[in-house]
């Protein structure tokens, strides 16, 4: 029996069912059967026979992250042996909870030990300057922090050349291959990995695997963006060995979980 | 390998997630490509390194369109044949279009009858920016229906040149061609369910859009397995990445097997007859 954890599930409803970033690498609004709430998570976990899940809620990006970070938690918390809560973070400078001081304590007491930036989307820059102490600290206490490329490239690569150790998930990035964006990062920086849930290039997972190692490459779905069972068998039936599929299953991140200090 | 607690029932998915291939029934792509393109990196391009994709997968065989076809009005439809000669049952092929060039137009359709494997056209309006419906297209109408062919088109919700708003009225204006909506209009698929529900020559066509999760399974509910055929791009994307999408969509084995292969070999049936 593989362990599988899904490193990528949204929860909650989308206030436009939905947004994908398609296989034409732009938006496209087109509805998709969403988790209203854990125990609906959980079912769609079960019928693809995954046994737990990094989870975020849709309503940290289009309500507020504040509203989104207590609803996940309302959520996970009806399975926390199951589905692992991220929350997402804004500048300390206009939100103080956001600073070290106040958010490592607070990660601490949730649960949580894995988060994520939507710049764009809400309004800011996502470097020294805007963030002061938070982005270095976060890559000190080697806490993962998910980023989608589908707010711009340029701004993951000045975020990895300003802070080089810090641990990145890569998310959402779309159905073209992102590999001449991605090789020279997965390359440069041996802190950048990648969720799986967007790959569907033919032969992707194993030609990664080959030049960086399967240890770079989480499973993740990106659910409900795609349904659980396509990046499944996309890793299933990948031809890799069984302990590059291990590591992707499960074990990758269950090291990255292991290494967060705070 | 298998994994614990899966609660989905269908054998077809047990047997993929126990063995990591179905070998109890093959599968047929019906969108596909072949060779490399300017917008990415594709590491099994080739045709021999699709084969062996095709072989590792159990892909029984595949109709293609190749890049080059699509995008090089000069060579483009050449690159096929030799494919199409090679391996002659495992892959069959799309003839392309470009409506900016069509001066040779006659000549090319002539050619088509003499080549064994032709089952189609292939239309890819939104990026030739020329319309389904334009009159330039209209003799390639008349030669598929004359013939009972297949005709894939790329098709997108919203789009000026391939809404599948006109797939319907040139459905109902050639009833002897095949359509299939390729990547189902994604934008409006509501609307293409609603056609390939109502209009008995045109079909959904998975590609991308099928990895939406709930997609599949709405498609099946609404126009039925039988109206659904299983296409990915092929070598963009992985064929195993969207059979997964379809074994995990909550469906019937039956409804599966329509999908996955059935539909695929009757629709080639009937336009290899007719042509």
């Amino acid at each position: 029996m593989m362990k599988i954890i899904d490193c990528s599930c949204a929860v909650g409803y989308k206030t436009v069912n939905y947004e994908i970033v398609n296989h034409e690498n732009f938006i496209v609004r087109e509805k998709v059967k969403q988790a209203r709430d854990a125990e609906e998570l959980l079912q769609e976990l079960d019928f693809c026979g995954i046994d737990s899940a990094v989870v975020s809620h849709n309503t940290m990006a289009d309500v507020d992250p504040d509203y989104g970070n207590r609803a996940v938690l309302a959520e996970t918390n009806k399975a926390p042996d199951r589905l692992l809560p991220t929350w997402t973070i804004l500048p300390p400078i206009t939100e103080s909870q956001y600073a070290p001081k106040h958010l490592f304590p607070a990660m601490k007491a949730n649960g949580v030990q894995l988060l994520r930036a939507y710049p764009e989307r809400n309004r800011y820059l996502l470097n020294g300057v805007v963030m002061g102490d938070l982005i270095g600290e976060i890559a000190a206490a080697k806490i993962p922090l998910y980023l989608t490329p589908s707010e711009g490239w340029h701004s993951i690569y000045s975020l990895m050349k300003e802070y080089p150790t810090l641990t990145v998930i890569l998310h959402n990035y779309g159905l073209w291959s992102h590999a001449r964006l991605t090789y020279p990062l997965f390359q440069t920086y041996k802190n950048l990995y990648i969720e799986s849930g967007d790959m569907q290039t033919a032969g992707e997972i194993k030609d990664i695997c080959s030049k960086f190692g399967s240890e770079r490459i989480l499973f993740g779905s990106n659910f409900p963006s795609n349904a659980i069972g396509g990046p499944l068998a996309a890793l299933i039936g990948s031809g890799i060995t069984k302990d590059q599929m291990e590591n992707i299953a499960y074990k990758n991140l269950e090291r990255l979980l292991g290494e967060v200090t705070r | 390998m298998s994994i614990s607690k899966m609660t989905n029932q269908s054998k077809l998915a047990k047997e993929f997630v126990e063995t990591g291939r179905l070998s109890s029934l093959p599968f047929i792509d019906m969108h596909t490509h072949m060779g490399p393109f300017y917008g990415t990196y594709l590491p099994e391009a080739s045709l021999e390194s699709m084969i062996r994709t095709m072989d590792r997968e159990n892909i029984e065989w595949i109709i293609s369109a190749p890049h080059s076809a699509l995008f090089d009005p000069l060579e483009g439809n050449s690159e096929i044949k030799p494919a199409m000669e090679k391996y002659p049952d495992r892959i069959y092929g799309y003839y392309v279009v470009n409506p900016h060039y069509d001066h040779n137009l006659d000549q090319d359709l002539a050619e088509f009858d003499r080549v064994k494997g032709y089952v189609g056209i292939k239309l890819l309006p939104d990026y030739h920016k020329y319309p389904l419906t334009g009159e330039k297209f209209r003799k390639i109408y008349e030669f598929a229906n004359d013939r009972g062919l297949l005709l894939l088109s790329h098709t997108w919700g919203h789009s000026p040149y391939n809404p599948p708003q006109m797939i319907g009225e040139l459905a109902r204006k050639y009833e002897n061609i095949t359509f299939l909506l390729g990547h189902s209009a994604p934008g409006e698929t509501d609307y293409g369910i609603e056609l390939a529900r109502t209009q008995p020559n045109v079909y959904l066509e998975l590609c991308d859009t099928g990895r939406l999760n709930g997609m599949i399974g709405k498609m099946v509910h609404e126009a039925t397995s039988e109206k659904v055929v299983f296409g990915t791009d092929f070598p963009w994307y992985d064929p195993n990445y969207m059979l997964g999408s379809v074994l995990f969509s909550g469906i019937s084995d039956e409804e599966i097997s329509h999908i996955i292969h059935h539909n695929a070999v009757r629709l080639l049936h009937k336009a290899r007859n007719l042509k």
